[in-house]
């Protein structure tokens, strides 16, 4: 059906999709941990500013759309206690920091300046955390969603990579309906939305997905347009998979502009350089409280420099000139949105839909000032003269049913858009021992199924299911490909996968320790409401898919 | 000595030896300490952070997960439309044995069958192409020699004899690898396909 009459000509419509998503790094048999921090610098810099964005928003009574997807491990982590505590005591010793450089900077005023910036950015985010929110973001998150502005959708429960899990559907089945069960007991509803991890999708993800109630994922834009049938509107309109779940695919031109390295906005000379923090550059005996242990240099979050240029001197950071060239790097991307739904006007038989998906965590952690950038996309969007409308892909769904029926092809986004990233000479040895235990957890699930647990029992097959989840992450496998914290990862991989061996052993041999369980359940404290028996395949619907 | 209390007028007098007993007691009963938060958990057992690191290093140390010989298996993996991805292990007694069968070399070959996904359960229609490997590898990286759509893969890991037949130790599940007629190509062209996920090439902090 044409209902191009609908919006006057040159109209359609962005969507903005930030994913927020953090692997479980949750550690209280340490007294602090560097790994922890990852979440408490996306909290200070990425996702208590873009609550600031929204209840301003809110505030001017702005008429905007935006999706969020929170992954569980993510969701898990933002309500729980020990992390909540740790948070603050992270925040106040980012104000003492901060405090000392007014101090330490007293004879050299542009950089004092700047520290007088921090201290008010950590008391601006102290203030939303601890007075606006009591701690709890979600509650915020939540709060917004109310308004009908912004969508919540979830991910896989534990970002596990379904393409290469998809050895056991069971194992796939799992991940997403924990990861959405998760979501439900946060949010207190279902999602609509799924974001596949690392858009990992293969054909018969979205059998899967419509089982668990889901009616939209995204794809990268070759997901759709090496899709089973061509797609008649390119990447600008979601396809259908004939069983009422849709497919919307990445627009390769909005995503470049903030994405590339090269091209992308986050690299303008303006912009504050995110690898100069003084964490690493000053004294050591001076900057010891504030890094891991008082030796190893970290990130502090404080930094002076701007991105300036290749092979320059790194010159100091000007917040008011990188403030203006996010707004006019912000103006430059609803021009450009607007000439692209002008072109795609002429040739589509519907409204044209740009989506925009991003990861939450480069806004304002790796691009500091973009969340500045998106308040004003936001905002610029939803001037009645922008051409542009915003829209959630659930209400684009619902305006605009997808008719064209093909199914996608098996895509990722990132490096070459395929599982390669996930499964390299770097990584590929942890795929026959994940294998080997989700087989182990099926078949322990498989031979209980009728007999009459005890508690104790109950617990050590649930605990393992965990330790599974854990393990399955796909964080693991892309950091010990992108070389970075390589340690930890192996390391999270082997814990977990040792802790189901122990489980599963104990189980076995009827010998379950209940200090040791006790201890695993204190460690790995996710998901309290898990069910071994979902592991079962004839429960679950399908099981390995062994050799011959 | 005894010590007086520094407030409220208190007539309660401590020895440094009743010091150093509540001093203990308390830190006995009220060190900061974990417990599990899972549901079911009727008896609360109570865990410091130290004692949790000692079992957790415990378990990591004596259960650290191995691969299985015990079953043959061989599993495939789509990687992108030019290549797969086995894995393997052939059992003990293929893992150790180096005895050549009578008319069949000691090479082992990984076999891969392909066939076109309407034929994909029809094994007699597929066609296939060999890939030596040495006896302690455990997986490979399978490069398809013309990648093309919609094919089905299955493999097989035996040994090739003089008479051109195939002794089968294990064969494998069925995968699909994955079209590409866009991301593919285009970035074997060198083309500006955006590679990147994010600015930096990472996540957070990672």
């Amino acid at each position: 059906m044409m209902t191009k009459s609908l919006l006057s000509a040159g109209q359609g419509f962005l969507s903005i999709i930030l994913h927020a998503h953090l692997p479980y790094v949750r550690h209280p048999e340490h007294d602090s941990f560097f790994e922890e921090n990852w979440l408490f610098e996306a909290m200070t810099e990425c996702y208590l500013p873009l609550i600031g964005v929204l209840d301003r928003l809110e505030s001017d009574n702005v008429d905007y759309r935006l999706t969020l997807s929170l992954s569980p491990t993510l969701m898990s982590m933002l309500r729980d206690d020990l992390l909540q505590s740790r948070y603050l005591e992270h925040l106040h010793s980012r104000l003492e920091l901060a405090e000392k450089e007014i101090i330490r900077t007293r004879r050299q005023p542009q950089f004092q300046k700047l520290a007088r910036l921090y201290r008010r950015f950590f008391l601006n985010v102290l203030n939303t955390y601890q007075d606006c929110y009591q701690g709890d973001l979600l509650a915020a998150f939540q709060k917004h969603q109310a308004t009908g502005k912004l969508e919540l959708i979830t991910t896989a429960a534990t970002h596990g990579f379904l393409p290469l899990l998809n050895v056991s559907e069971t194992a796939v089945r799992n991940q997403i309906n924990l990861g959405i069960a998760t979501f439900k007991s946060n949010c207190g509803h279902a999602p609509t939305g799924f974001w596949l991890p690392e858009c990992g999708y293969y054909p018969g993800l979205e059998t899967l997905l419509a089982d668990a109630g889901i009616k939209y994922f995204f794809v990268d834009t070759h997901g759709v347009m090496d899709a089973s049938q061509q797609p008649r509107n390119g990447v600008y309109a979601p396809i259908a998979c004939g069983n009422g779940v849709a497919a919307f695919a990445r627009d390769p031109e909005s995503s470049s502009q903030v994405w590339s390295t090269k091209e992308g906005y986050p690299g303008d000379s303006d912009y504050r350089e995110y690898y100069r923090d003084i964490g690493f550059e000053l004294d050591a005996d001076y900057i010891a409280p504030y890094i891991l242990d008082g030796i190893t240099r970290t990130n502090t979050g404080i930094k002076y420099h701007r991105v300036t240029g290749e092979n320059l001197p790194k010159e100091i950071y000007n917040p008011r000139q990188a403030l203006a060239k996010a707004y006019e790097h912000a103006q430059d991307f609803i021009d450009k949105r607007q000439r692209q739904i002008g072109l795609l006007g002429a040739t589509m038989d519907r409204p044209p839909i740009i989506v925009a998906p991003y990861d939450a965590e480069l806004f304002g952690h790796w691009w500091f000032e973009g969340t500045h950038w998106l308040e004003c996309v936001l905002r610029l969007a939803s001037e009645k003269t922008s051409g542009v409308q915003l829209i959630s892909c659930s209400d684009y769904l619902k305006q605009q049913p997808s008719t064209q029926v093909a199914t996608p092809s098996a895509s990722t986004w990132g490096e070459q858009g395929y599982s390669g990233y996930w499964i390299n000479e770097t990584n590929d040895w942890i795929y026959p021992l994940l294998h080997k235990a989700e087989l182990e957890m099926e078949k322990l699930a498989r031979v209980v199924q009728g007999l009459t647990l005890t508690p104790l029992q109950t617990r050590a097959l649930n605990q393992a299911a965990r330790s599974i989840l854990l393990a399955q992450a796909s964080d693991w496998p892309f950091i010990m490909k992108s070389g970075t914290t390589i340690d930890y990862a192996n390391k999270r991989i082997t814990d977990h996968l040792a802790r189901f061996n122990y489980l599963h052993d104990s189980f076995r041999k009827n010998r379950i320790n209940e200090r040791y369980l006790t201890a695993l359940e204190i460690m790995d404290n996710i998901f309290p409401h898990i069910d071994f028996r979902d592991y079962n395949p004839s429960r679950a619907g399908a099981g390995f898919k062994s050799s011959v | 000595m005894m010590f007086l209390h520094s407030g409220y007028n208190s007539k309660i007098n401590l020895s440094a030896k009743e010091m150093l007993e509540i001093s203990q007691e308390i830190s006995r009963n009220f060190t900061p300490c974990y417990t599990s938060c899972i549901p079911e958990l009727i008896q609360k057992i109570r865990l410091s952070p130290r004692e949790l690191l000692d079992i957790g290093e415990e378990i990591g140390r004596d259960f650290a997960p191995k691969p299985s010989y015990n079953t043959p298996e061989l599993m495939l993996l789509p990687v992108d439309p030019g290549h797969l991805h086995a894995y393997w292990n052939l059992g003990e007694s293929r893992a150790t044995s180096s005895e050549p069968d009578n008319d069949c070399k000691n090479q082992l070959t990984l076999r891969i069958y392909s066939q076109s996904v309407e034929e994909s359960t029809d094994i007699e229609t597929a066609s296939w192409f060999d890939v030596a490997i040495d006896n302690p590898m455990t997986h490979q990286q399978v490069s398809l020699p013309r990648p093309v759509d919609d094919m089905a893969y299955s493999a097989a890991i035996g040994k090739c004899c003089a008479d051109d037949s195939f002794i089968e130790f294990v064969h494998s599940n069925m995968i699909h690898a994955p079209r590409g007629r866009t991301a593919w190509h285009q970035d074997h062209e060198n083309s500006t396909y955006c590679l990147g996920k994010n600015a930096s090439g990472l996540g957070i902090s990672k």
